[in-house]
């Protein structure tokens, strides 16, 4: 998906839940307060639940899996990719911060591998500390990611020489920013919607990254 | 606690306004006026300084360089994005988008560091917009010793073909000192032809480069300078360190230029966001030459196409250090465009400006 087709699908999208919003306003049914798109957008599912994510955007793209291991710990999993060419599977606990009617604050760490084919190939282990900030409100839930990502990249250099092959390993950080900001849609408990804007400044402070946007489908079960 | 599902809340449409606004981003306007905005009037620009090329050419370690230059995720697949980039359309659309009119399509030929875009490469694309895109031609030094009567005579060849207007040396990406007269036959070349000649100056990023002073420091062009008083020497860069990010042969620069007529300097690249995060240097640079009394002699420049919008984002910078410095507005027409059609004998069309 292009950049220019990604911002049009999610006005549109934005367009279709705004509408779908004034529907339910109409048939007002009974509150839900934990549901799959909050525990998506916000993390941290309760004991015995999990969710399941897919968000498909430009540049980025991402399949996710949670499951309560208790009301506070989190154990979860997830595939990033960035058109295609950059890939980083993860592992790593989620932590349910603070909770209140309108607010969940979620704590998380992954750790994994980083797989990058282009002209340069990047490879090596990678973590990630972020933030999840989801504040419901009925069926929507704004939310606000923020985290900080650290990939080290070896390199090995070999110098042939006259006298004998020389190898040396050195090691590179890269640096990567993220934040998100996005709205969560719960369709029904189990089934849900976000579209999100996502800014990872990969490789900072010397380069330039461009933003990109996302819409994803979540489904969870076991309530 | 009862709630009613639906009801958007603030902060549900302070998130969806946002989208929004992102999303409003990308409606174009229609095209862009042509020209400069200097004080309520719009002044013509020519973009001396732009790179169409073949990706094919350039050697692998440059590749990954140019890579690491375009922004996330665009350099995840370099090849697609700069074969796209550097193509005649692509850049006649990056010089519109910047409200510019006409440009230099560099030749060049350093098979070892920033690769090869070829004269005949350069004369096809400039049938793409003849009324505005200019050639320089270029030609291989690296078997000067066998090859040197053969490559002068294609550069003639390629300087005789319409749309050429100079010549493109760059010593440090082609490994040739500034002071080997070997080479002096360039200029030879030039001198009888009219043809101006642009030189980089100044270290360069691109892996393979040789930094040393003798292919840098515009201090060694000074012998070839004073020895071809016919031919046009057109400094590049200023002699910028683009390792330190720093200035280095400004000052050489501007005492060539006050010193031989012959001398004009061209301040691309060395104000890009990479070379200049903080962009005091592109505004010293234009300070200093304004103080030196010589904005006659500065001829304005990119080194685009780089990455999409990089020709309109270092003309706005370059503008805005022109302000800051206090150019007058013939000044900043004069650098803008005026000296550069002085000095290539080229007719700037009202059109440039509207």
């Amino acid at each position: 998906m292009n950049m220019r087709g990604a911002l049009t699908f999610g006005a549109c999208a934005i367009a279709t839940i705004l509408g779908a919003s004034e529907a339910a306003a109409a048939e007002p049914r009974t509150p839900f307060p934990e549901h799959a798109a909050l525990d998506a957008v916000g993390g941290s599912p309760a004991k015995g639940a999990y969710v399941l994510s897919a968000q498909g955007g430009w540049p980025f793209s991402f399949l996710r899996a949670q499951v309560g291991l208790s009301d506070r710990i989190t154990l979860q999993s997830e595939l990033e990719s960035a058109v295609g060419r950059r890939y980083r599977p993860m592992l790593g606990i989620g932590v349910r911060l603070a909770e209140a009617t309108h607010v969940r604050l979620t704590g998380e760490f992954l750790a994994g591998w980083l797989f990058q084919r282009s002209e340069e190939y990047r490879r090596g282990p990678n973590g990630e500390l972020r933030f999840r900030l989801a504040i419901p409100a009925g069926r929507f839930v704004p939310y606000l990611v923020l985290g900080t990502r650290h990939a080290f990249l070896p390199d090995l250099l070999t110098i042939e020489r006259a006298s004998g092959t020389e190898t040396s390993w050195s090691v590179r950080h890269e640096w990567t920013p993220w934040a998100t900001l996005g709205l969560g849609f719960a369709i029904s408990r189990r089934i849900g919607l976000d579209l999100g804007i996502n800014y990872g400044w990969v490789g900072a402070p010397d380069t330039i990254a461009l933003p990109g946007v996302h819409l994803g489908l979540h489904f969870g079960g076991d309530r | 606690m009862k709630r009613r599902f639906g009801k958007a809340t603030p902060l549900a449409l302070v998130s969806a306004l946002a989208l929004t606004a992102l999303v409003s981003l990308d409606v174009g306007c229609g095209t862009p006026p042509r020209g400069v905005d200097w004080n309520g009037k719009r002044l013509p620009a020519i973009d001396m300084h732009l790179h169409p090329g073949d990706w094919d050419h350039v050697p692998e370690d440059t590749r990954k360089f140019l890579a690491s230059r375009f922004p996330f995720p665009i350099g995840l697949d370099a090849e697609a994005a700069a074969k796209g980039s550097l193509l005649p359309e692509s850049i006649l659309g990056e010089i519109d988008d910047a409200g510019i009119w006409g440009a230099g399509l560099f030749a060049i030929y350093a098979p070892r560091t920033v690769g090869v875009a070829s004269n005949e490469l350069v004369a096809e694309d400039l049938t793409f917009a003849p009324d505005r895109f200019f050639g320089l031609a270029s030609l291989r030094v690296d078997r000067w010793t066998t090859d040197r009567d053969a490559e002068l005579a294609q550069l003639k060849s390629t300087l005789s073909r319409p749309g050429f207007v100079g010549i493109k040396l760059a010593h440090a990406h082609q490994h040739f000192r500034m002071d080997d007269p070997a080479f002096f036959p360039i200029y030879e070349v030039a001198t009888s032809l009219g043809k101006p000649l642009y030189l980089h100056t100044g270290t360069s990023p691109f892996p393979g480069t040789s930094q040393e002073p003798a292919y840098t420091d515009p201090t060694y062009l000074e012998t070839a300078i004073q020895q071809f008083p016919s031919a046009t020497f057109i400094l590049g860069h200023l002699g910028y360190d683009f390792e330190q990010k720093r200035h280095a042969g400004l000052e050489t620069c501007i005492r060539l230029a006050k010193t031989y007529p012959n001398v004009f300097l061209e301040p691309s690249a060395l104000g890009s966001a990479s070379s200049d995060p903080t962009g005091a240097n592109l505004k010293e640079a234009l300070r200093r030459m304004r103080e030196a009394g010589i904005t006659d002699r500065v001829i304005y420049g990119s080194d685009g196409p780089q990455s999409p919008g990089f020709v309109k984002g270092y003309l706005e910078r370059t503008v805005a250090a022109m302000k800051d410095a206090g150019y007058t507005e013939q000044e900043a027409a004069g650098v803008l465009a005026g000296n550069f059609a002085r000095v290539f004998g080229v007719t700037v069309p009202a059109e440039a400006a509207e």
